[in-house]
């Protein structure tokens, strides 16, 4: 790397290292800004002189946040989802994976399956009828509203079943050999031999769990059942014309708010933040894999 | 996400449409024929002893209007609150909050959702700006006719509250079939705000006419002619609500169906008037009264800022203005003061102020079917006499329970009253009389004349000479369109709105002025006559 020295190469890596500082700052900046807001007094915040540094230094919204019981609900919530969905999501996708990743031969009606869940990728079956499924099971007000109608994460499962695709036939083979059942050779060579791709497809599952905020709003019933996302989008409203029109002076003065919602976008944006890091370094691995079948 | 939601409305108004056929065939007179059921029931079945149900009833209730500024105190939920607790104690009704949302779409699409599930809620909230649903809903036999009921059991208090002169309009075939929850229109009326300060610091004289507005415009821009402007103006979806006084300085009042001479409807973007108000605007821009930016897409939120930042001293806004965003620029100016004017106009006529006809905030509607329908107006005089009675009370500070009561009353014009009674007791210095939500506020005003600038805005308006004390003296032109939207407003009334939008953009960046004759053209041929048609046809039918 060091070795090569040619000028343009180093301009190279000069731009390079201009190029990506820039992209890095693009996504840093607006979180810095929404920090600084949240930091900030609202009269400084309502003249929108705020860059990235707070003025008026104060925690005072971070304490009002933190003595909302709404959003202390909100955030278990969806913890619960993370992790019940996470789990649901995880098992599904490794369980389906590995017989659709076996070959015609071994597994007859692989391409029927395979096909039926392709499927879903392109079509769905619109909101109500969702809805009207969702009812007549009986889970609509509860946890499983939110975790199992997205439990078999089809992109996924193909990301996946791509990589068990990688794993050399060998390996399976002389399993097999020694007495191993699909259940040992999933459970004990295919699983640890894919661990890039399980983290990297935990942190899709994660993320989406931990973002999704339409159902939280169609399928729950009260507020208090709301997951965080939803529970913010009630609160990050678009003030338009129709809802000028209507609204009290109350509910326009509580939505503009800024350092409140600042304050709440970073505390619900924090979590994901925290686990990113840990995560991230299997992430480039595992996607790059994936695509590369044998 | 908007696609999903057309189609969505599509699928539902073909199901509506469906339910609607269904019971039309099953009871061909369906405005005669329930409003008999409801009657027999109440009185068979219902074993009431005074007002109280025993057995106790069940309600389902879906509320669609749990905002973010309502707040649970201590103990209280959506299901088991102030509201759930009182009807259950003093009428024997048991609430099932099914549903609790904020207003908005999503309340609606669920609400639509519960219709195919067959799991409406006995009651529910409709937003007031989905009459279109109410009016499936009535359609397809669904809401519960309420005239007799409402006649027979509402309270004196609740018909005191909700005068026939109010319900008259919203009433289907003459059929109340939702309990609304009315305010004066009065209440959304726009004003003319002035920084005072400014003007006394400058030695000018309140003014009388828009010429005077102007030249004060002129005056603060020249304060610091690099950063000031005159006029706050922002599009906020080019409601005109930002500059209202403008245009009715010119007599324009656009975004309105308005009275005609021969006292027909005309719509009031496209009046003559309208054109020399832009030809003003024209040339406030030019002398750079207005800001630069501001056609260029700031959705008012620009404005606002400058308006903090005391970049401006002219707003238009309602009543409430010195609480948000006024009370901003009192934060950080405390020097900063504002009055509120009427409006001016440029001749000796005077500048009239638009207002609705009706103006609701959202309506109860109540599922056909129930056991006991009278229990709603029961619980309706009970939410009525909680807030108005002899004995009145608040909801506990900032909470806004109000929003979860099962019905919704409030006197006509309720802040124009308050600000009258509290207006008395501070110049009186007797309290005792107020009302516990009055003293709520002559509480933070008291607090403000001792020294507390938070509440400066609530004293401005509620306080002596308060804004909304200059409502009585408003001169109104009405608003006279109130229905649903018409066949051809559904097709073409984005496509008009958007041909004002252009003419007014090109206009006011200094096209010429002659454009606007262009533009009535081709409002008119655009859909603009059909829909003039309908609205005319949907006036003389209410009469």
């Amino acid at each position: 790397m060091v070795a090569d020295k040619t000028i343009g190469s180093r301009i190279f890596v000069i731009a390079n290292y201009i190029f990506l500082t820039l992209i890095t700052l693009t996504c840093l900046l607006p979180i810095c800004h929404v920090l600084a807001i949240s930091l900030s007094s609202k009269a400084a915040v309502a003249t929108g002189n705020i860059k990235f540094w707070p003025v008026d230094f104060t925690f005072a919204s971070y304490q009002l946040v933190l003595s909302k019981s709404q959003f202390l609900t909100s955030m278990g919530i969806t913890v619960k989802r993370v992790v019940l969905g996470v789990l649901i999501n995880m098992l599904i996708v490794v369980l389906t994976a590995y017989p659709l990743s076996k070959e015609v031969r071994s597994f007859r009606p692989r391409s029927i399956f395979a096909w039926f869940f392709v499927f879903t990728i392109f079509f769905s079956g619109g909101l109500i009828p969702g809805y009207i499924i969702i009812y007549y099971v009986g889970i609509i007000d509860t946890i499983w509203a939110l975790v199992l109608p997205g439990a078999v994460q089809v992109f996924s499962v193909v990301l996946l079943l791509n990589f068990f695709r990688g794993i050399p036939r060998e390996l399976e083979e002389s399993a097999f050999m020694d007495g191993a059942g699909h259940f040992s050779i999933l459970f004990k060579i295919f699983l640890p031999a894919s661990l890039p791709a399980i983290a990297t497809l935990t942190l899709f599952s994660i993320v989406t769990h931990w973002n999704s905020w339409f159902d939280g709003l169609i399928y729950m019933n009260t507020p208090e059942n709301y997951p965080l996302q939803s529970y913010m989008q009630t609160i990050i409203v678009k003030m338009d014309q129709q809802f000028m029109r209507g609204a009290s002076k109350d509910l326009i003065k509580s939505l503009n708010e800024q350092t409140l919602k600042s304050a709440q976008v970073f505390l619900g944006a924090l979590p994901i933040l925290v686990v990113y890091p840990f995560l991230q370094k299997y992430f480039v691995k595992g996607i790059v894999l994936g695509s590369v079948k044998g | 996400m908007k696609k999903l939601t057309t189609n969505l409305l599509l699928t539902m108004m073909f199901m509506l449409l469906i339910a609607a056929c269904s019971n039309g065939t099953d009871k061909p007179s369906n405005t005669s024929k329930p409003q008999a059921t409801p009657n027999n029931s109440s009185t068979t079945e219902s074993s009431s002893s005074g007002d109280k149900y025993d057995p106790p009833i069940k309600m389902t209730f879906a509320v669609g209007r749990v905002d973010a500024d309502v707040v649970f105190p201590d103990g209280q939920s959506t299901k088991d609150n102030q509201w759930t607790r009182l009807v259950e104690e003093k009428l024997g009704i048991k609430l099932d909050v099914t549903l609790a949302m904020p207003k908005g779409q999503e309340f609606t699409q669920k609400v639509n959702a519960l219709i195919v599930t067959n799991d409406l809620p006995d009651l529910f909230t409709v937003s007031e700006e989905e009459m279109i649903q109410v009016d499936q809903l009535i359609q397809a036999g669904i809401a519960e006719d309420l005239t007799d009921l409402f006649e027979e059991y509402a309270s004196p208090l609740v018909k005191q509250l909700m005068p026939d002169e109010a319900l008259e309009p919203l009433k289907r075939n003459g059929r109340l079939y939702f309990l609304p929850n009315l305010q004066r229109p009065a209440e959304e009326g726009f004003m003319t705000w002035i920084r005072t300060d400014w003007l006394k610091k400058l030695n000018i004289p309140e003014p009388k006419t828009f010429q005077d507005v102007i030249a004060i415009a002129e005056a603060f821009k020249a304060m610091n002619p690099t950063k000031n402007y005159g006029f706050q103006a922002g599009t906020e979806s080019w409601d005109m609500y930002s500059l209202s006084g403008l245009f009715a300085a010119y007599h324009a009042y656009p975004n309105a169906w308005l009275k005609d001479a021969n006292g027909n409807l005309v719509n009031g973007n496209i009046q003559p008037e309208v054109k020399a108000a832009l030809q003003s605007l024209q040339n406030l821009k030019k002398e750079g009264l207005i800001s630069n930016e501001w056609t260029l897409g700031d959705d008012g939120e620009k404005a606002r800022q400058d308006l903090i930042n005391g970049r401006v001293g002219i707003h238009f806004g309602q009543w409430w203005a010195p609480e948000w965003p006024l009370q901003l620029v009192k934060d950080n100016d405390p020097e900063a003061e504002w009055k509120a004017f009427k409006f001016m106009s440029v001749d000796g006529q005077p500048a009239l102020h638009l207002q609705n006809t009706v103006s609701l905030t959202g309506l109860y509607v109540l599922k056909k079917g129930h056991s006991n329908p009278e229990a709603l107006i029961k619980m309706l005089n009970l939410v009525a006499d909680f807030y108005w009675g002899e004995n009145p009370q608040a909801d506990p500070d900032n909470s806004n329970l109000w929003k979860l009561a099962p019905g919704d009353a409030q006197p006509w014009g309720k802040n124009i009253v308050f600000m009258q009674s509290i207006e008395k007791a501070l110049k009186s210095g007797d309290a005792s009389k107020l009302h516990p939500g009055e003293q709520v506020l002559y509480n933070m005003i008291e607090d403000y004349n001792n020294g507390n600038d938070e509440f400066w805005g609530v004293s401005l308006e509620y306080g002596i000479d308060g804004s909304l004390g200059l409502y009585d003296s408003f001169q109104w032109i009405n608003n006279e369109f109130f229905g649903t939207p018409t066949v051809t407003m559904n097709t073409k009334q984005a496509n008009l709105n958007k041909l004002f939008e252009d003419a007014f953009i090109s206009i006011v960046n200094g096209a010429d002025i002659n454009k606007f004759d262009t533009f009535v053209e081709q409002w008119k041929k655009q859909g603009g006559d059909d829909i003039t048609k309908e609205v005319n046809d949907w006036y003389k039918s209410r009469k």
